[in-house]
């Protein structure tokens, strides 16, 4: 069960991921979601969810869904996994039904833990946040992302909802001075679907005054490894993280990765990225460490490599089949 | 250069540049913690958008039309609707305003 599917983000794909395991596995069931975007493939209205009494019920959590509340009466036994909720914090000046849902959301979440009988995070940060000590990792899929490329220039990437919390207006500072201290022909490349055409549009007035910026969404799955493969750098100044499973996408790619440490972003990146929270001053010489350091550059290449060892499939499908048993 | 040596060089360089990222205007990004009475009452008063009434769908611009007009066709009641809403957000922050300003009053009293 979701709150919502949709047709790129995570939650939707870590479902569908979870039901190729399911299948393999010979176990049957459906994935139900309150509401379901029209480009969104594999998913049922949540009125078609109909459980035996012996089946077992999974709630993927990301976001206030009062329509599941229903399900936590069902006798079944109930597996509730964190994909964490935004603090509304964020949200509140830029979208404010969407910030009242976060809200909510982060309200709800402890009461729908203490009504199922297992409760998981995808990562620690997220087990933690609810007293559990149960992680379950997404089961990743990154044969899509290619090796990055040889390119003459900078290409500095970042791929994450275009919404006030993953702070694309910090990362397009730092790129400004990076851009005009080391590299006039850097370029910037953000990827991700908007949180609404307001706060694009003040992006991209931001962008303009930068210049060497570009605002994409809804690429494809290609099309993002194209991205992956001619960026040089992966520059993530989020706030919030419940997981980030781009900075692994990033690793896949070989890129060398400069985040802040924030949620579960240090769980996640290990000791493969340069973690800092310093101001944009500091990650624009960040930028341009990785990028004139082959020493520096090849040494996060290949922690980030390893990093992706303790993420395998495999793994995380035995913590998810343990969780259901 | 190892990646743990990064951080305190950038830091170093960083000090000895004098040019700043705060020069470029626009967007900035600032979290809501501590909501002022003057924000809540420009939040009291509810006005919906036209422009976010819109279909999302590939070939939506026949749906953005049609609830366009719906709009338009309901703006009576709705709009009595957002008055209603908005006079007793009002008066609830008045209140809140006088409790406010009646606890600071007693504890300078007290």
């Amino acid at each position: 069960m979701l709150s919502g599917a949709g047709p790129v983000d995570a939650v939707s794909r870590q479902a569908l991921a979870f039901r190729e395991r399911f299948s393999a596995w010979g176990w049957g069931g459906r994935d139900v979601a309150a509401f379901i975007d029209p480009r969104a493939k594999g998913f049922e209205p949540l009125r078609a969810l109909d459980p035996a009494p012996g089946d077992r019920l999974l709630i993927h959590y990301s976001a206030y869904a009062p329509r599941l509340r229903g399900v936590l009466d069902l006798p079944n036994r109930k597996l509730l996994l964190s994909h964490n909720v935004t603090p509304a914090r964020w949200l509140w000046d830029h979208d404010p039904p969407i910030a009242l849902q976060c809200e909510l959301g982060r309200r709800q979440l402890p009461e729908y833990a203490a009504r199922c009988d297992v409760v998981a995070g995808v990562s620690r940060f997220n087990a933690d946040e609810l007293g559990s000590d149960l992680v379950i990792p997404p089961i990743l899929d990154l044969d899509w992302v290619r090796m990055r490329g040889q390119s003459p220039h900078s290409h500095v990437l970042f791929v994450g909802r275009l919404a006030p919390h993953k702070r694309q207006d910090e990362v397009i500072r730092a790129f400004a001075l990076y851009r005009r201290r080391h590299a006039p022909d850097a370029r910037l490349v953000l990827v991700g679907e908007p949180l609404n055409d307001a706060y694009v549009r003040a992006l991209r007035d931001l962008a303009d005054r930068v210049g060497g910026v570009t605002i994409e969404q809804s690429l494809s799955q290609r099309e993002l490894a194209d991205r992956y493969e001619r960026a040089s750098a992966f520059l993530c100044l989020s706030e919030h993280e419940g997981f980030c499973l781009p900075l692994l996408e990033a690793f896949a790619a070989g890129v060398p990765v400069i985040a802040r440490p924030s949620g579960a972003v240090p769980e996640t990146a290990g000791d493969a990225a340069l973690l800092s929270d310093d101001g944009p001053d500091v990650i624009a010489e960040l930028l341009a460490l990785v990028h004139s350091d082959d020493e520096l550059c090849a040494e996060l290449t290949k922690r980030g490599r390893e990093r992706l060892k303790h993420y395998g499939a495999e793994r995380a499908a035995v913590a998810l089949r343990d969780a259901l048993s | 250069m190892k990646p743990e040596q990064a951080l305190e060089e950038a830091r170093r360089r960083a000090a000895a540049q004098s040019d700043d990222a705060d020069a470029i205007e626009g967007l900035t990004i600032e979290p809501t913690d501590r909501v002022e009475l003057e924000q809540l009452i420009e939040w009291a008063v509810v006005e919906a958008d036209p422009d976010k009434v819109r279909s999302t769908r590939a070939l939506g611009a026949p749906i953005t039309a049609l609830k366009r007009g719906m709009v338009h066709l309901t703006r009576q009641q709705t709009g009595d609707l957002l008055a209603q809403q908005a006079r007793f957000n009002l008066h609830l922050l008045t209140r809140v305003a006088e409790l406010e300003e009646r606890v600071k009053r007693l504890e300078e009293e007290r």
